[in-house]
């Protein structure tokens, strides 16, 4: 029997494990549909819509080919113009993949050192990132999963 | 083949709206202003009646939807016309207390679709359906 805490958590990037992984967190959302009805007393309801969103935080660092996991996420969202004379058309975060641009894995590793995750293939929704003094850069991603999980072992 | 009262399905609404008919009177207006009416019955007629069902399984829409056509289809056969709707508290009059369930039965109306119902698909076997509904007095057989 064990808890776990941050040392455990992991983040994996369309397969590949972040470095430098402050946190990620994520909600799933069920919503219902009224089915009361006239001679009711109490409030019925039927499953409506899930969804899932969440959001995660990385410390941008360099790795020696100038590359590391906040930009990799940076540079899905942020785009810029395909063509200098055209300021508005900018790829978008699916031109390479059919599904969506970004399989995202959030979990952490259990006592018996398996992988507790779940898998979602991701629309980044949000990025933002502040620099100022006595805090080490880094990158704020939200992001909405685009269908139910594609695994849950959680 | 079915013919006279069809009971709606059982299905229970969430929402009702109803309209009492009014007797059949023509008002006549001297030039002075008095009023004169003419009353031709003595029987109220063109009730309304709207039940909004929120919400429910498509196979409760199916059953709307498939008593809709059983009242209204054959009207070239010999039962023409001899189809109409009842209510009772299991599905159009569900909720109503004391003398109120009474007026949706009124002597001689006969409630019939006024239009057909409306279904709105909400997600994946869910389904909104509106159906209105009008009373009227059927004419005496001719023997």
């Amino acid at each position: 029997m064990a808890y776990y805490s941050g040392q455990d958590g992991h983040l994996y990037i369309d397969g590949t494990i972040a470095a430098k992984v402050v946190s990620w967190s994520f909600s799933s959302t069920q919503a219902t549909l009224d089915t009361t009805c006239l001679s009711d007393t109490d409030t019925t309801a039927t499953e409506g819509i899930r969804s899932i969103s969440g959001s995660c935080r990385i410390y941008y660092h360099s790795d020696s080919s100038g590359s590391g996991d906040a930009n990799k996420l940076i540079n899905k969202m942020i785009k810029a113009r395909s063509s200098s004379s055209i300021p508005g058309v900018a790829a978008k975060q699916n031109a390479t993949t059919g599904e969506t641009a970004t399989t995202l894995k959030l979990g952490f590793k259990d006592y018996q050192s398996n992988n507790k995750q779940i898998e979602l293939k991701v629309i980044l929704t949000n990025v933002s990132m502040s620099s100022s003094q006595g805090e080490v850069l880094a990158a704020d991603v939200s992001f909405i999963s685009n269908g139910a999980p594609t695994a849950v072992t959680i | 083949m079915a013919t006279g009262a069809q009971a709606f399905p059982t299905v229970l609404p969430t929402s009702r709206s109803y309209t009492p008919g009014e007797y059949a009177t023509q008002e006549f207006v001297a030039l002075n202003g008095v009023k004169t009416y003419l009353r031709y019955g003595n029987k109220r007629s063109e009730s309304t009646l709207s039940l909004t069902f929120k919400n429910i399984k498509d196979s409760d829409a199916d059953d709307i939807l498939t008593h809709y056509v059983l009242v209204n289809e054959n009207w070239s056969a010999a039962n023409e016309k001899t189809r109409w709707v009842t209510f009772s508290s299991f599905n159009g009059l569900a909720g109503l207390e004391g003398n109120l369930p009474s007026y949706f039965r009124e002597d001689g109306l006969r409630w019939r679709y006024s239009e057909p119902p409306k279904i709105t698909s909400v997600q994946k076997g869910i389904s909104n359906v509106t159906c209105n509904f009008v009373a009227c007095l059927d004419a005496p057989k001719l023997s």
